[in-house]
């Protein structure tokens, strides 16, 4: 299964992370932690697995409903500055509101083939989500 | 055709930038990259002609591509911090050489699937590209899967591969030839027309989604002069369905003896 790649936004702070995306799984919740900025974020597959939390230890925790059988994840936007200041989800069912703070002068927006789903994330993070990247494919696989 | 996006990679500086996304059937045919130790600007060229605004400053120093026939961006990449500091572009056909300095500590990489192209630029400029994502759309909105390839022998022998996408009901095939020249015609001196399926010198075959074509031997020549070929592709009915330029092909050959 070819897995593409668009990425990152944000600052030049942070560790550099990838999620492994090495066997076909998708997305079935995000966890988010906010504040000010997008804290963490965190992903859970279908086989229940998560990914590690990439980002700090603050943050009020937010976490979708479980996806709907096909809903995918099909866009993530927001704003950055030398973090992630904010952040969207978007499935292909439905908008969730925005988590994070009103700061972040740029804003970046990762929008895919609906056909396509959002299969795991790449960036930087240290005490905050410092930057974010998509890898996406085809769906269902 | 729905558009996507990506992005932006880059720094916090300059201000924002969204290509106007061209109509469908409108590719990229050229990109104009500034660069110095950082991508200083950015400019694309569509197939219609039109140009983007050319994004950034005035500095830097000019690396011109021209996209051939069927040719896609499929991947842009490279370094960035507080500005893009460098790029590289990589399409269905090639690897574009990488631009800019040295610098950047963030990797970034924007690579679509393969059915899609890249179609414009998003992100920041000022005296600089401080930021850079990408729009894209699937390559069947843009006639790209619609293919000439242009090819001389050293005797001045010419050879045309035309093709298109399996599902196209293409019948005949008709190609106009320019000598010293460039796209768009009638730039140049119109030389013949050559029809596949057809009988004659200048006849050319098809096979499958494929059709070809040879021309000549035309003459040598101490001079090299650009050659290309205008492509159209007709169905049964007589309608049009496509119509494209081939590569340009510079070679030492002329229409016509002792040029």
């Amino acid at each position: 299964m070819e897995t593409f790649l668009c990425g990152p936004s944000g600052g030049t702070g942070g560790n550099r992370f990838l999620d492994d995306i090495s066997v076909d799984l998708f997305i079935i919740a995000i966890q988010v932690w906010s504040g000010s900025y997008i804290d963490a974020i965190q992903l859970t597959f279908d086989d229940n697995s998560t990914t590690e939390k990439h980002g700090g230890s603050g943050g009020s925790p937010w976490v979708t409903p479980a996806f709907l059988p096909g809903e995918r994840v099909i866009e993530l936007s927001g704003s950055y500055g030398d973090y992630i200041d904010s952040l969207t989800i978007r499935t292909t069912l439905q908008t969730f509101p925005a988590l994070g703070g009103g700061g972040g002068s740029k804003e970046f927006r990762y929008h895919i083939p609906d056909n396509m789903h959002i299969a795991g994330l790449f960036g930087a993070s240290g005490s905050y989500l410092d930057a974010l990247g998509v890898f996406y494919r085809q769906f269902p696989a | 055709m729905e558009t996507f996006q990506c992005g932006p990679s880059g720094g916090q500086g300059g201000n924002r930038f969204d290509d106007e996304i061209p109509a469908d059937g409108v590719f990229i045919s050229q990109i104009d990259v500034w660069s110095g130790t950082y991508i200083d600007a950015i400019q694309l060229t569509y197939s219609d002609n039109s140009r983007t605004t050319k994004h950034g400053g005035s500095g830097g120093s000019l690396s011109t591509w021209a996209l051939n026939a069927g040719e896609s961006i499929i991947e842009v990449y490279g370094f960035c911090g507080s500005y893009v500091d460098s790029l590289a572009i990589r399409t269905n056909m090639r690897n574009l050489p990488t631009v800019g300095g040295n610098g950047g500590s963030i990797q970034y990489t924007y690579r679509v699937p393969d059915n899609m192209h890249v179609i414009g630029l998003l992100g920041a400029s000022g005296s600089y590209v401080d930021a850079l994502g990408i729009f894209f759309r699937e390559v069947s909105a843009d006639g790209t899967a619609f293919t000439a390839v242009l090819r001389s022998t050293s005797s001045c022998e010419f050879e045309l591969e035309a093709s298109w996408p399996d599902d196209v009901p293409v019948v005949t095939v008709y190609g106009e030839w320019y000598f010293d020249g460039t796209p768009p015609a009638p730039n140049g001196t119109f030389v013949f027309t050559t029809q596949a399926p057809g009988t004659g010198p200048n006849a050319g075959t098809i096979e499958g989604n494929l059709a070809h074509f040879t021309a000549g031997p035309l003459y040598p020549s101490s001079t090299a002069y650009p050659w290309y070929v205008l492509v159209q592709f007709y169905d049964a009915s007589g309608a049009q369905l496509a119509s494209i330029y081939s590569n340009v092909d510079t070679t030492a050959c002329a229409n016509q003896p002792g040029m």
